[in-house]
């Protein structure tokens, strides 16, 4: 069935609909507003708070060491406990945030405006370019991307500069095929040849036509990926090939914690909770936006709003 | 063939042996030939019907008169230039002369764009034709010589029946004052019922502008009422070709024979009268 | 003795939580062994879905209320595996999309023998060679070579007269046709529509033929159904409903038909207050003053 709405009865609601229909939309789902308001606390946290509890989170206390969490005789900030060296856990993690975050949104920006631009422009050229980039992309893809990392950061120094780097390269390839096939795809599709019709430029149609419909697609790929790359950082880290302290990411403190899980069980799974809930708040956000982005499903939400209205009225 | 080609001054555009095959290699032609050998010549304000089934070439003719496909051989003189021989950017430029109008008005329309963008993308593409001050002035002008109202400026193509979509890809195409449309089936994805909407709209547009159209379509009953002159294409060839009256009132061709007796409604509807 | 097909009070509705819509709005047709009845209405009026009700192909969130009787056997409420009984050998559907109802992956052959010998019983042997006479009789030349080739094969045309076999191979009761032409050249069209007309001639099924196309219609059909936002506006002998029609819908179609006029002029394009709205099925102007929608 296609979905079309009632033009002229229509008309003045859709104009209020324009206004702020997403906002609309987003205020009524009360899972994604959770999972916004949970990763723009973290990002508080790690840019804001951070910085100002950088020594007191790395300052060691023998005598707090396995401190057990939930208790508040020894100062708020060992409300979660304290590690293996008596540092306090809930501003580990909020130092952590830090570096976790900015590898999160550095190395998926470089891997998805490398794939997005690349892979449209592969996929709309098609020819040897398209060919040779492909192959390009399989080689990066076939090798397992912690083995490349491994040996590109045993060979460079691990810093969080270079894990950015290594991490952002080694997942270009996801957009990239992904971009490229939906490019391929919108290519074809009669709006295309339209715009050819009235003498629009290559570069036009790319820009114009075919990027900002793959793009819905590609930013969806990079939320799913932020928890992929924060999961890939904390492997690394907990390999031993990742950061070294005084840096600390939330992965690094799992892998600490993992030796003690009998006896300080906090030490490793208040990170681990920490991973699981950004790492799920970021897809929840991201199947959100894809459900607005559609324009059947969010024409449905709007038809739905207007019946209800009409219904009121 | 003579009758469809030129008496005089130069028309307005004259193909000549214009040809285009598939599956060739490394620009050589190919074994698959979709256009063969047309000739044609259109006047201002003319209609010119190009009658065929899928697979007889005429889409593929329609596109390869706007270089949207390349051709073989041939010319396509637009006002006396070969469009087939002009550079790139120049022919970016005469395109604007020459619009087109699609058939599938649910995939020729822009699913993100509502319909001020829809309109005014030409003029983004071809600098100085319509300033951005006067331009929802513009679009409002074109909304109404499509017949619709001014609101649906602000309309996304989801929010449009087929018939309102495909007036809205008219008016695009006559955002940059085309002297040709040429109308691929342009009625063919609409119920019946809203068809005659469609083809008022384009025929009081002709009218009204002198426009001169390359009508494609297999719906004879609609083609005789548009259209002044047809050429009924087969296998990539113009089998017969003649004024509208000639090829309905004696059509020589047994193709064209074919055609018109199976079209479900021409004998019979003339019978009811 | 009962009514081969009797439809009384239908009404289908899609209810979700997005609000609902009422496609077919109390719909009342009989219909008895060789009547070929063509249901015309635009998109959005329902027809499509009506005939798909007669099969019970109608889909959740899908509501169907009322009564549709075959042969005196209640439709509405059967469980899927009663109405597998009633598909096919009852009731034979052909789709507007051919392609749709082949699966590219079989030979023809095999799918047209497949009906037999899962439906019938038969033999293999017994299966095939009744698979290649009804190609043969759908007007398939060498059916016996064309009976191993894939779909992909075959024209579009052709593909749908294989479609159209399927349908048949039972010997259904009644044929329904869902457009089963629209994307089809008119050369073509007219062979498929006269081979769905023998057919029923030989065979005195009942055919349904669902269309917007009243010229269609009109060649195929011995009578008229009018479908206009869910219901039925006009209904009478084809002939009848082309010479005389009495509703004004019916009218406004007859004049918007570019085959009824002898110029541009003359057309007459559908008054917006009969346009509907495809996604709801009602009409998009407030007043319609010649229509009545009684709920």
């Amino acid at each position: 069935m296609v979905l079309q709405s009632t033009p002229i009865v229509a008309s003045s609601r859709i104009t209020r609909w324009r206004a702020s229909p997403k906002w609309q939309m987003f205020t009524s789902s009360p899972l994604a507003v959770a999972s916004a308001a949970w990763l723009i606390f973290v990002v508080v946290l790690a840019f804001v708070v951070a910085p100002l509890v950088v020594d007191q989170a790395n300052h060691q206390t023998i005598a707090m060491r396995f401190y057990a969490p939930f208790r508040l005789d020894k100062g708020f900030e060992f409300f979660l406990g304290a590690d293996s060296l008596g540092r306090p856990i809930m501003l580990q993690l909020i130092v952590g945030a830090r570096t976790s975050v900015l590898i999160a949104i550095f190395a998926v920006s470089i891997s998805a405006a490398i794939g997005y631009a690349v892979g449209v422009v592969s996929g709309y050229f098609g020819g040897w370019i398209d060919n040779i980039l492909l192959r390009l992309a399989d080689i990066i893809h076939t090798v397992p991307s912690l083995l490349m990392a491994l040996v590109v950061l045993f060979i460079l120094q691990p810093s969080i500069f270079n894990l950015i780097i290594v991490l952002g390269i080694t997942r270009i390839p996801v957009y990239l095929r992904t971009s490229r096939t939906q490019t391929m795809e919108v290519r074809e599709r009669m709006f295309v040849e339209v715009s050819k019709a009235i003498g629009a430029s290559n570069w036009r149609i790319i820009t114009r036509d075919i990027a900002p419909l793959v793009f819905p697609t590609i930013r969806t790929l990079a939320m799913l990926e932020v928890s992929a790359v924060i999961l890939s950082a904390a492997s690394l880290t907990f390999l031993g090939i990742g950061l070294q302290r005084p840096d600390v990411d939330w992965g690094m403190m799992v892998s600490d914690g993992r030796a003690y899980l009998k006896s300080a069980w906090f030490v490793a799974v208040f990170p681990g909770i920490v991973i699981v809930l950004t790492a799920l708040s970021a897809n929840i956000l991201s199947n959100w936006l894809r459900a607005v982005e559609d324009p059947a499903q969010s024409t449905l939400f709007f038809r739905a709003k207007k019946k209800r209205g009409a219904a009121e009225e | 063939m003579s009758n469809l080609e030129s008496n005089g001054s130069a028309p307005l555009l004259e193909v000549q042996h214009l040809r285009k095959t598939f599956g060739g290699r490394g620009g050589k032609p190919g074994p698959i030939v979709a256009v063969d050998d047309i000739s044609f010549s259109l006047e201002p304000g003319e209609c010119l019907a190009v009658v065929g089934e899928s697979g007889s070439g005429k889409s593929t003719l329609a596109r390869t008169l706007l270089r949207l496909v390349d051709a073989d051989s041939g010319c396509v003189l637009y006002q006396g230039k070969d469009l087939l021989k002009v550079t790139h950017s120049e022919m970016q430029r005469q395109r604007r002369f020459l619009q087109m109008v699609f058939q599938d008005p649910y995939a020729s329309l822009h699913p993100r764009r509502n319909v001020a963008q829809l309109i005014s993308e030409p003029w983004e593409v071809h600098d100085g034709i319509v300033e951005k001050s006067s331009r929802k002035e513009r679009i409002e002008a074109l909304l109404a010589e499509v017949n619709l109202p001014k609101h649906f400026i602000s309309y996304y193509p989801n929010q449009m029946s087929g018939g309102q979509r495909q007036r809205v890809a008219i008016a695009r195409a006559l955002a940059l004052e085309p002297k040709i449309l040429i109308l691929d089936e342009p009625v063919s994805a609409l119920d019946v019922s809203v068809q005659a909407q469609v083809i008022k709209v384009l025929m009081s547009l002709q009218e009204r502008r002198g426009l001169a159209y390359i009508f494609i379509s297999h719906d004879l009953p609609l083609v005789r009422l548009v259209a002044h002159k047809v050429a009924v294409m087969n296998r990539g060839q113009f089998v017969e070709t003649g004024s509208t009256e000639e090829i309905f009132s004696n059509p020589r061709h047994e193709y064209t024979k074919s055609l018109l007796a199976s079209s479900p409604s021409a004998g019979e509807f003339e019978n009811a009268h | 003795m009962s009514k081969l097909l009797e439809i009384s009070g239908l009404r289908i509705s899609f209810e979700s939580g997005f609000g609902k819509v009422d496609a077919v709005r109390g719909v009342n047709l009989t219909m008895d062994m060789g009547d070929a009845v063509a249901v015309v209405g635009a998109s959005g009026s329902g027809k499509t879905v009506l005939g798909r009700s007669l099969l019970g192909l109608v889909d959740a969130p899908g509501v169907v209320r009322g009564s549709i009787k075959f042969g005196g056997e209640e439709i509405v409420g059967k469980s899927e595996k009663e109405l597998r009984d009633i598909r096919g050998l009852g009731i034979g559907m052909v789709f507007q999309d051919a392609l749709d109802g082949l699966n590219p992956v079989y030979t023809i052959g095999s799918q047209l023998s497949e009906i037999f010998t899962v439906r019938l019983g038969l033999s293999r042997s017994a299966a095939k060679s009744r698979a290649v006479s009804i190609m043969e009789q759908v007007g398939i030349r060498r059916a016996s070579e064309r009976y191993h080739d894939y779909p992909h094969q075959f024209s579009g045309g052709m593909r749908q007269r294989i479609c159209i076999a399927m349908a048949i191979g039972l010997k259904p009761k009644i044929l329904i046709a869902d457009e089963p032409t629209t994307a089809l050249d008119v050369t073509v069209q007219a062979g498929i529509l006269r081979l769905i007309k023998d057919l029923q001639a030989e065979t005195g099924m009942g055919l349904i033929f669902v269309t917007h196309d009243l010229a269609v219609a009109r060649t195929i059909s011995t009578r008229i159904v009018v479908m206009y936002a869910g219901q039925i506006v006009e209904e009478g002998p084809t002939e009848e409903v082309f010479r005389f029609p009495k509703h004004p819908y019916t009218k406004a179609l007859l004049a918007a038909h570019p085959a009824r006029v002898r110029s541009w002029r003359d057309l007459e394009p559908i008054p917006d207050a009969f346009v509907t709205d495809p996604s709801s099925g009602e009409t998009t102007g407030h007043s319609s003053p010649s229509i009545v929608i009684t709920n």
